[in-house]
């Protein structure tokens, strides 16, 4: 109706944030994605350890001259004082694939601030670690079932493109199924590498069944559990009506203080069932608050729980 | 439905801002959670509470429903569609015959009538309305109003005596009694018998026998005449039960027995009593031995003797026209005398002057001035006129006598004394004027008898006639019924009436002024005396009897074939205004506890 211009709230027009700005990009810089040696990469152009070695000139070991070595890594020196053949063995670096799991679920567009616009700039940033350090970079999205969203990519130059696949993420789905989507992504990338889960894990009680297809030592899985601010505390008290916003369904209740002791306890059980199955299966868990900064907050934070190098 | 209060609507205001307030309340409320999984997990205490799980939109009705309520209340809305029956007048007639006074066993009838119409009167609510007639001879209101204490006290004062029970009249007066706008009935309580019975009449009737069929042995004439030297009696005794009477009849004088006599009655037959008796007393008394169920009946008096004849002096130089027609009034003692002033007229009735007038009035009571002459200070009289054949008009007691003024002759103009009131003119010359001029009763004939052609007309005699008795008429009757109305007629001015019984006890008192009585309850003789300068002068004696051959037989009748509605059909079927807000009210506060009860806390 024509009041409505009038009397109607005034439609916000100011762009979203950029996914980066200088002062962040100086900080993932200086910071890379810590990938475990038993982790199966390429040694093309990579910068993450290995736990192969080759016969090389910068060696830190040994090992007995076999027919087909390349005869310029062998020790001479040590056959002259031993007259025996050993080449020289060095470490490789490599690079490893890194895999983004986005969760795009109807959830995730809860709190204050979005959890999905946290989750675009964690992705955002931790792809960048993985596109200047030549990792294989793939992202992908699920929600009721798994979508690629952007890769397999390598370099710098990749970055726009990512930044835009990023930015045209939403959560748009209904419900997500986690567990569906990791037993999906292994069966699809077998040769591991770091995955990085971004949810609210609310659809998680097929977790530990995915992180089961994740298997050691392939994969290296980290679970970044976003939480808006008002869920780790009840909104409000009184009488209120809360409504899902996956599934619809409406739950009213009254919540006093009784009540939000206990909520705060479920959420609580909650943590420490995710933490739980997440050390069962070799993954690491970390909670990351929407309303942290990337770079005071969440990258001291992931480095302290060593995802970050 | 109506609103007395039409503004009080306007209380309907809040209903928008209840709903505005609910909107904003619902949109502050409700809360978009990423998943209800955690809070589903603490819900579960929540059923202890039952309270949320009302829908919200029930306690917007809620909150509508109470605003709509009081806005309606404050309106004071006022339904009329439940009709409710009309008030009922009840129009009670009692039959106060003497026959009513009869005991078929314990209570008389007429207690028993007044019992049976006391618990009428206490079934009515307190909106209904009551007249109770007392049916007697002549039918009378007793009581008028609304049902209570008033009427019940009004009842209690009905009591039973005089001979028959005018229903006709009774019935036509409760039926005019009874009040529009009400459900009208008339309830007869009565032994039967009353005449004259009406055919028909025009609201519901119910009848209400009393009494049974006691036999009853009654006096119901007792006459007595006295002669030269001896005093005539007689009685009519009457038998109406279905046993042979033998009985003894004592005739007393001056309540001395004088005779006695054996009687037989055959059952429901009667017999005759004549005696001769020599008694010089004033009074006499019959009574029968034994008793019955009406004893009242069982006696009978009578005053013996014809009353002195009332003297009366002629005051005229030319008496014999006037003196021919007062001889010829029954009871007169006529004495006429030469016109002067000092002429004595002590012990005379009436003093009538024609054509001549003293200085001065007389001290006679009454007075009959004929033919006033002019020049006198005592009327202003003029010239003589001559109506001629004018139509005359006439109030009582000389209506109907003269049609015209043709045969009067001598007429003089009587100028209208103030005292005075007009009984008879012609056009507008007064013939007749009548007034008190102090303790006198005058009246004034403007007219020559002798003049005209009127003392050769029938009409002269009749004229005198009715001019002495309406002058000197008897104070007293002779003889009434018990409980029959009369009045007394004396001419004078008294300080105030009383009734003595023979035994010197005063039954009644009657204030200056007042001459009619209600009756007297008991049979007996009984003396009336009016009081002058302060002392009691006997104005007569009346002898009050009981017996008539109306009320003698005492078996209670069927009810009489009367025709009335069953129902009154003109009894308005008024709807009840019912007043609707104290049901609001309840339903705001029941909504208000309910919102209350379910409301979170």
């Amino acid at each position: 109706m024509w009041f409505r211009s009038i009397f109607g709230r005034k439609a916000r027009v100011d762009a979203p944030p950029p996914l980066f700005d200088e002062a962040l990009l100086r900080r993932l810089d200086r910071v890379s994605l810590l990938a475990p040696r038993r982790l199966r990469g390429r040694s093309i152009v990579g910068e993450h350890p290995s736990v192969r070695l080759v016969p090389t000139s910068i060696f830190d070991d040994h090992r007995r001259y076999s027919p087909g070595d390349d005869i310029r890594s062998i020790d001479w020196n040590a056959y002259a004082h031993q007259n025996v053949l050993y080449v020289k063995l060095g470490e490789i670096e490599q690079d490893i694939n890194v895999h983004l799991l986005y969760d795009r679920s109807r959830s995730m567009g809860t709190g204050r601030p979005s959890k999905h616009d946290a989750a675009q700039r964690l992705t955002a940033a931790l792809g960048y670690l993985a596109l200047t350090r030549h990792d294989r970079l793939r992202i992908s999205a699920f929600d009721e079932s798994l979508h690629a969203v952007f890769g397999p990519a390598q370099g710098k130059a990749r970055l726009v493109e990512m930044v835009r696949s990023i930015e045209g993420l939403a959560s748009a789905g209904g419900s997500s199924s986690l567990g569906d989507a990791l037993t999906r992504l292994a069966a699809r990338h077998r040769d591991g590498g770091i995955l990085v889960i971004i949810s609210d894990l609310l659809s998680s009680d097929d977790l530990a069944d995915g992180l089961r297809a994740l298997a050691l030592p392939a994969w290296r899985v980290v679970v970044i559990h976003l939480l808006a601010p008002d869920e780790l505390i009840p909104p409000a008290l009184g009488s209120v009506e809360l409504e899902d916003s996956e599934q619809g369904g409406r739950l009213a209740l009254v919540i006093d203080d009784e009540a939000a002791a206990a909520y705060r306890r479920a959420l609580a059980r909650w943590q420490n069932q995710l933490v739980a199955t997440c050390a069962a299966r070799g993954a690491t868990y970390a909670r990351v608050m929407s309303d942290w900064p990337i770079e005071q907050q969440v990258v001291p934070y992931l480095r302290a729980r060593r995802v970050l190098g | 439905m109506s609103l007395l209060v039409p503004f009080g609507l306007l209380a309907l205001a809040a209903v928008p801002l209840i709903l505005v307030l609910h909107l904003l309340r619902e949109r502050r409320r409700r809360m978009v959670v990423a998943s209800l999984a955690l809070w589903r997990r603490i819900a579960p205490p929540q059923p202890r509470d039952r309270r949320v799980r009302w829908p919200r939109w029930w306690r917007l009705l809620l909150h509508l429903l109470i605003a709509a309520a009081i806005a309606l209340a404050l309106a004071q809305p006022v339904f009329a569609g439940w009709s409710q029956a009309p008030a009922r007048h009840l129009a009670l007639v009692i039959d106060t015959s003497a026959s009513m006074a009869a005991r078929d066993g314990g209570a008389s009838r007429i207690a028993e009538a007044r019992r049976r119409a006391a618990d009428l009167v206490r079934s009515t609510s307190a909106a209904d309305r009551v007249t109770v007639i007392a049916a007697g001879a002549v039918p009378r209101i007793v009581a008028d109003g609304a049902a209570g204490d008033a009427i019940l006290a009004a009842l209690a004062t009905i009591e039973a005596g005089g001979a028959g029970c005018d229903l006709t009249a009774a019935l036509a007066l409760a039926e005019a009694a009874l009040a529009a706008g009400y459900a009208r009935e008339i309830v007869v309580f009565s032994d039967g018998g009353a005449t004259p019975v009406p055919t028909r009449v025009g609201v519901p009737l119910r009848w209400e026998a009393i009494g049974g069929d006691p036999g009853n042995r009654a006096i119901t004439q007792f006459a007595v005449r006295r002669g030269a030297a001896e005093v005539s009696v007689f009685a009519h005794i009457v038998n109406d039960d279905d046993r042979p009477l033998a009985t003894v009849a004592q005739l007393s004088a001056d309540g001395v027995a004088l005779r006695r006599e054996n009687l037989g009655i055959a059952p429901r037959s009667a017999t005759d009593l004549v005696w001769t008796v020599q008694s010089t007393a004033a009074t006499l008394s019959l009574s029968l031995d034994g008793a019955d169920a009406l004893p009242a009946d069982d006696v009978a008096y009578a005053r013996i003797g014809a009353p002195a004849a009332l003297e009366v002096v002629l005051v005229s130089a030319r008496p014999e026209v006037m003196l021919r027609a007062l001889a010829a009034v029954p009871g007169l003692t006529v004495r006429a005398v030469a016109p002067a002033d000092d002429t004595p007229l002590t012990g005379s009735a009436l003093v009538v002057y024609d054509g001549w007038l003293p200085a001065a009035w007389p001290d006679a009571g009454t007075i009959l001035v004929v033919n006033p002459p002019a020049g006198s200070s005592l009327l202003a009289v003029g010239g003589s006129v001559a109506p001629g054949a004018a139509p005359v008009t006439a109030a009582e007691p000389f209506g109907g006598i003269l049609a015209n003024s043709a045969d009067l002759g001598g007429v003089v103009d009587l100028e209208v004394p103030p005292w005075a009131d007009v009984l008879m003119r012609a056009d507008d010359q007064p013939l007749i004027v009548r007034g008190a001029i102090d303790d006198r009763t005058v009246m004034v004939w403007a007219f020559d008898p002798a003049a005209g052609a009127l003392a050769t007309r029938l009409a002269f005699p009749i004229l005198v006639g009715r001019a002495v008795r309406a002058l000197v008429a008897r104070a007293t009757p002779d003889q009434l019924g018990v409980a029959e109305p009369f009045v007394i007629t004396a001419a004078i001015a008294d300080d105030g009436v009383r009734i003595v019984d023979a035994d010197d006890r005063v039954i009644a008192t009657l204030p200056a002024g007042t001459r009619s009585l209600e009756g007297i309850a008991a049979p007996g003789i009984y003396r009336i005396e009016a009081q002058l300068a302060g002392s009691w002068i006997a104005l007569g004696t009346v002898a009050v009897n009981a017996g008539d051959p109306r009320e003698a037989r005492l078996m209670a009748l069927p009810a009489p074939e009367i025709r009335a509605p069953e129902r009154d059909d003109a009894a308005p079927v008024r709807p009840q205004p019912q007043p609707l807000s104290p049901w609001l009210i309840g339903l705001a506060l029941i909504a208000l506890l309910i919102d209350w009860w379910r409301a979170p806390r």
